[in-house]
């Protein structure tokens, strides 16, 4: 045991008074009386009938010191230590199987029931590992404010990053001697001198791991792709086709067993909704969406002078659509990429026009072409052998080419621009010229194809979306948020994107990681005597303390009330 | 002490004696023995040695039983007032004085001869003997000039007193003393006293109410006692008081002494002659 607070050690002064007042001389209320006789033989009838009568006196000096001392032992506030005092990392797994049968709330009491136990003066550390790894409480004494942060915990939909915030447990723990590492998991193992408490008990689970959608010409058809992580089963599935129950099927599931089950749906359908009708271990993939998958267009509209090789090079990407016009319609087109070829120049923008100017004089291109290897449009294009008769020296921009000094291709945010005709170069008869028109075209086309079964709650979403055009994801419970975000929790997202004055939304699903569905697996508790960790449960012995004080003061007072 | 309102009351009654007086000189009191005074008293029933000139004929002619006329000849009585004039009896002085003038305006008034005992310790001051309402006023004197002092002890004192055998023997006291009363009280009873006893106490003897810390202190020989005065020490006192008083008078009673428990305060005069008259010794 330890005293917290040692210097409650004062109060012990308060028995020097009680005794000294015992010593001194009591003060009486004088009372004269006809006669004591009757007082006399009372107290002789007292003492012959209670041999103990005469430690009467003394039991009242001896409760009221008793009660002086047991609060001076509360105001030194003794303590033994638990699991220790002193410092303590705990680390939450809050991947998505942790929502499984309750093992969140399981780790979360278990963690308040050792913050319980340990001294106080101990500080605790919280961290939570889900997708990302985060720190809500950093070293408090506060035991009301880690266990605010303990409760506060919850389980996300993706996976647990165990290693990384076990990594930074560590981290801390060569910083801070006798730092005690615990890990509230449901299936990890920890390395040697870290504890781990784990959830001990699996359970059988049913999922809905997909709804893949096919539009077919006789008719539409969705697969609702099922998984069985436990014993042989039946799942009745609910399927809902535009927010409306369209059809309700129920399979027999072998062991262990993945099924497809097809399901015929409505033509035009614009989402589907899979959901398995009975309660499992874990709720939340017992539903998904599915949404169809269109084929996308990119629009690039193209004005001036007929250049085949130019045409031919745009027109290899399977999902462009090149829109000749001629100037006027360009200007007015609503494309995601203008090409306009005149002059000599070729120039290929994502807004219809560039900051990059060309001198008005055709220069001959005597010299050796040098690529411009820092830009990562010119990666993989290779120039040797690439003759130029002529060009006109571009200004403004990056130089992707250059010739002597001067600029032949340049580039900014939005545009490219070819300094020299086409036609008087062999450039796109090299491998290089369609090597340079696909980065350009990746580069400046947006992708906005995203694959239904492809994203899970954790990933990130990235869209490289032209510099004057805006995108947002806005999830089922319409939050809405900016990209790049963290798809959170699984569910039916919309992709909004604007550009100049046009809105295109386009639908896509979140799924779930596989990984965490199945929650049959439970590792025991390990470690238990890792770090510092003693057995035996620390108590604070304060409370104790007082209500004895209070049930002594209680009896003393009965005591006197009798009087003698 | 005696206001004229109480004396006219007085003069109504009479201290009646259970055992028929044998006093020497003549008196108001009616003395069972036969002499030649002609006043009828009273028929008894004809035993075996009776004279037989007194048997009423005229009574056996009616009831065909054998009757007495008995006569009646005038007697005085002799009764003794002991004041237990003791230090503890200050508390209840007045009270004990009102008693005792008032039993002593009966005797005079009643015709008996009165003495009036002072006891203070082994100590007796005597007052001398009253006779006739005349003395009434210098009996009182003597009272009221009693100071109380000294200790209780009445085994010491009234043992030793001269009495004459036959008579009413009145003892107004507190009856707190160390040597007790018992041998007291027998010794009135061995010589023929018709005794009633006034025990007076006070109100805070009866019922003290004292808290905390207290030293009381005996108002006879200043030895003190230092109590924690608490529920509990309160209710023993309150054991021992019944207790003294259970054996008192259960003493009384098998003596047939007439036992009068009175708490000092303005009812105690009345509340005395209530019982006196309720136990028939006041008429």
């Amino acid at each position: 045991m330890e005293f917290i607070q040692i210097g409650g050690a004062w109060a012990f002064l308060g028995l020097a008074a009680i005794l000294a007042l015992y010593m001194l001389k009591r003060r009486f209320e004088e009372h004269e009386v006809p006669s004591t006789y009757l007082w006399r033989r009372m107290l002789a009838d007292q003492n012959a009938n209670r041999p103990f009568q005469k430690l009467r006196k003394n039991l009242l000096m001896v409760l009221q010191l008793a009660v002086v001392a047991l609060l001076a032992l509360a105001l030194m506030h003794p303590a033994t230590k638990g699991l220790t005092g002193g410092d303590y990392v705990l680390i939450f797994d809050t991947s998505l199987s942790m929502r499984a049968d309750g093992r969140m709330e399981q780790a979360k009491e278990r963690a308040l029931r050792m913050v319980d136990e340990m001294a106080a003066g101990s500080s605790v550390t919280v961290i939570t590992a889900g997708n990302e790894v985060e720190t809500p409480l950093s070293r408090s004494e506060d035991s009301v404010r880690v266990k605010q942060t303990i409760s506060s915990v919850r389980a996300g939909y993706a996976g647990a990053a165990l290693d990384r915030a076990v990594s930074l447990a560590q981290a801390m723990a060569r910083e801070i001697d006798g730092l005690n590492i615990v890990v509230f998991s449901d299936d990890y193992e920890a390395p040697e001198g870290i504890r781990t408490v784990n959830a001990e008990r699996g359970a059988e689970n049913c999922a809905i791991l997909s709804v893949k959608l096919a539009r077919r010409a006789e008719a539409n058809e969705a697969v609702v792709v099922v998984a069985n992580y436990g014993e042989a089963c039946d799942v009745t599935l609910e399927i809902e086709a535009d927010g409306a129950l369209w059809d309700v099927h129920t399979v027999s599931l072998e062991k262990e067993q993945t099924l497809g089950v097809p399901f015929t749906l409505p033509d035009d359908v614009q989402t589907v909704h899979a959901r398995i009708r009975q309660s499992d271990a874990l709720a939340e993939d017992n539903e998904a969406w599915g949404v169809p998958q269109d084929a996308r267009s990119h629009v690039v509209a193209y004005a001036g002078d007929k250049n085949v090789f130019l045409e031919t090079a745009i027109g290899l990407r399977e999902d462009v659509e090149l829109v000749k016009t001629d100037f006027e319609g360009l200007a007015s087109a609503k494309a995601e990429m203008y090409v306009s070829v005149q002059n000599g120049l070729t120039v290929l923008s994502r807004t219809g026009v560039t900051s990059i100017t060309a001198g008005e004089e055709k220069l001959a291109a005597n010299g050796s072409l040098v690529v411009s290897e820092r830009e990562t449009l010119m990666d993989g294009v290779s120039v040797d052998g690439v003759a130029v008769r002529s060009y006109r020296p571009l200004t403004g921009g990056r130089t992707l080419l250059s010739l002597n000094g001067d600029a032949l291709i340049s580039a900014d945010d939005d545009s490219v621009v070819f300094g020299f005709d086409l036609h008087n170069t062999n450039f796109p008869l090299r491998l290089g010229f369609p090597v340079l028109m696909r980065n350009l075209l990746s580069e400046m086309l947006e992708e906005t194809t995203l694959a239904t079964d492809g994203l899970k709650a954790g990933d990130t979403l990235r869209f490289s979306a032209a510099s004057e055009s805006r995108a947002e994801a806005v999830d089922s419970d319409g939050v809405r948020m900016t990209l790049p975000c963290v798809l959170k929790k699984p569910g039916l997202y919309t992709l909004s994107q604007t550009a100049k004055d046009d809105v295109r939304e386009t639908r896509f699903v979140v799924g779930l990681n596989a990984a965490e569905l199945d929650v049959r697996e439970a590792a025991p508790s390990a470690n238990a005597g890792a770090g510092n960790a003693q057995r035996a449960a620390g108590r604070d012995y304060v409370r104790l303390l007082v209500c004895l004080a209070l049930a002594v003061s209680m009896v003393e007072w009965w005591v006197s009330r009798r009087g003698y | 002490m005696l206001d004229d309102k109480t004396l006219a009351r007085l003069d109504a009654l009479a201290l009646r004696l259970k055992n028929r007086t044998r006093g020497a000189a003549g008196g108001a009191r009616r003395s069972s023995a036969l002499g030649s005074s002609a006043e009828f008293s009273d028929f008894r029933e004809y035993v075996p040695g009776d004279d037989v000139r007194r048997v009423d004929w005229n009574a056996y002619a009616r009831f065909e039983r054998l009757f007495l006329k008995l006569f009646m000849e005038e007697q005085e009585a002799e009764i003794t007032l002991l004041v237990d004039a003791s230090r503890s009896m200050k508390a209840k002085w007045e009270t004990c004085l009102v008693c005792a003038e008032m039993l002593g305006y009966l005797a005079l008034t009643g015709g008996d001869r009165l003495r009036v005992v002072l006891l203070r310790g082994r100590a007796a001051s005597d007052g001398g003997r009253f006779a006739g309402k005349k003395d009434f006023l210098h009996m009182e004197r003597f009272l009221e000039a009693g100071e109380p002092s000294g200790e209780t002890d009445l085994d010491g004192a009234v043992p030793a007193l001269s009495l004459g055998t036959h008579g009413l023997t009145i003892l107004i006291s507190d009856l707190f003393s160390d040597s007790g009363y018992e041998r007291a009280l027998s010794s009135l009873l061995f010589r023929k006293q018709e005794v009633i006893v006034l025990h007076v106490l006070a109100e805070e003897e009866v019922e003290p109410r004292f808290e905390g810390a207290v030293r009381l202190t005996d108002s006879e020989n200043a030895r003190y006692l230092d109590l924690m005065a608490g529920g509990e020490v309160l209710r023993e006192y309150q054991k021992a008081l019944d207790a003294f008083r259970k054996a008192l008078r259960g003493f009384c009673h098998k003596r047939g002494v007439e036992l009068i428990e009175l708490t000092a305060g303005e009812n105690a005069s009345g509340e005395m002659l209530r019982r006196l008259m309720t136990a028939g010794s006041v008429q």
